[in-house]
């Protein structure tokens, strides 16, 4: 049986929060606070999903990869905002870049902690 | 009360992001009909607040619009992201007060603002930077006795903001 840790359980959390940040693409007007749409729902729910598995397996390259993976998407967000003027096939916006870079970089952080 | 104090934090964290979804680059807003941050930024010089302030924004800020578009998109960025996951968290929430002393003196005296929204924003990153609000529910919290523990010049930095 895996023992999870305070940071397997933080990566749980951080897995569940991209997971329901999903939602947002189904919200409109001053409640949508993440723009949300497009690629950037599967990107949300997948590297949601493996964070969350990272947590409850205690895997930490996988919590780091679910991280980096956030962090990838996000650099590449704001390469298609400053190109185009929007987020492409990855839809959103640079709220969705910020969202990306916190659930990222915490993920990293928490599987890079000493234990 | 510690779950209140996160809900708190992250509750600011989301105001910061919701309100990057119309500082759009690469113009951010600046073209033949002015909107966005452009136009928002603008209301310092027609709605001055603070004239040293106006002249910075008027001589500075709007002749080198792109950079300063960015550099607010990568700040608000950088403030929703790190509260929102309580990671130095006592650092951003004075980023945060700098950065609401700035809307403030742009916005505040331009029509159908409300002076004490900015000062309420104010007054939550105080309660942030006070409590440390970033140890509860927050990256701070898990790590803050590994950095305090650490002779690495990171960590110990990591501590102090936190």
């Amino acid at each position: 049986m895996t023992t999870r840790t305070p940071l397997d359980r933080a990566a749980v959390a951080l897995g569940v929060a991209s997971l329901a940040s999903a939602l947002f693409a189904l919200v409109e007007g001053d409640l949508e606070f993440v723009t949300m749409g497009g690629g950037g729902v599967a990107v949300t729910l997948g590297l949601g999903a493996l964070a969350v598995a990272a947590g409850w397996l205690g895997s930490r390259p996988l919590a780091l990869v679910a991280g980096v993976g956030l962090l990838v998407a996000a650099v590449v967000l704001l390469g298609l905002l400053a190109a185009t003027g929007n987020g492409g096939f990855l839809g959103g916006s640079a709220s969705t870049f910020a969202l990306w870079l916190g659930l990222g970089t915490g993920l990293v952080v928490v599987s890079l902690a000493d234990r | 009360m510690t779950g209140l104090l996160a809900a708190v934090r992250i509750g600011v964290a989301l105001l910061w992001i919701s309100n990057l979804s119309w500082k759009n680059p690469p113009t951010f807003g600046q073209g033949d009909s002015p909107s966005g941050l452009y136009q928002f930024t603008r209301w310092a010089v027609e709605y001055p607040v603070f004239p040293p302030y106006s002249w910075v924004v008027e001589h500075l800020v709007l002749p080198n619009f792109a950079v300063f578009g960015w550099t607010v998109l990568f700040v608000e960025a950088a403030l929703g992201a790190f509260l929102l996951i309580g990671l130095a968290t006592r650092f951003f929430a004075l980023v945060g007060l700098a950065q609401t002393v700035a809307i403030t003196l742009s916005v505040a005296n331009a029509p159908n603002e409300w002076l004490w929204s900015y000062v309420l924003m104010l007054l939550v990153h105080v309660a942030i930077f006070a409590t440390a609000a970033g140890r509860y529910a927050g990256v701070d919290g898990l790590l803050r006795e590994r950095w305090t523990a650490s002779t690495s010049r990171l960590p110990r930095l990591l501590a102090a903001v936190s």
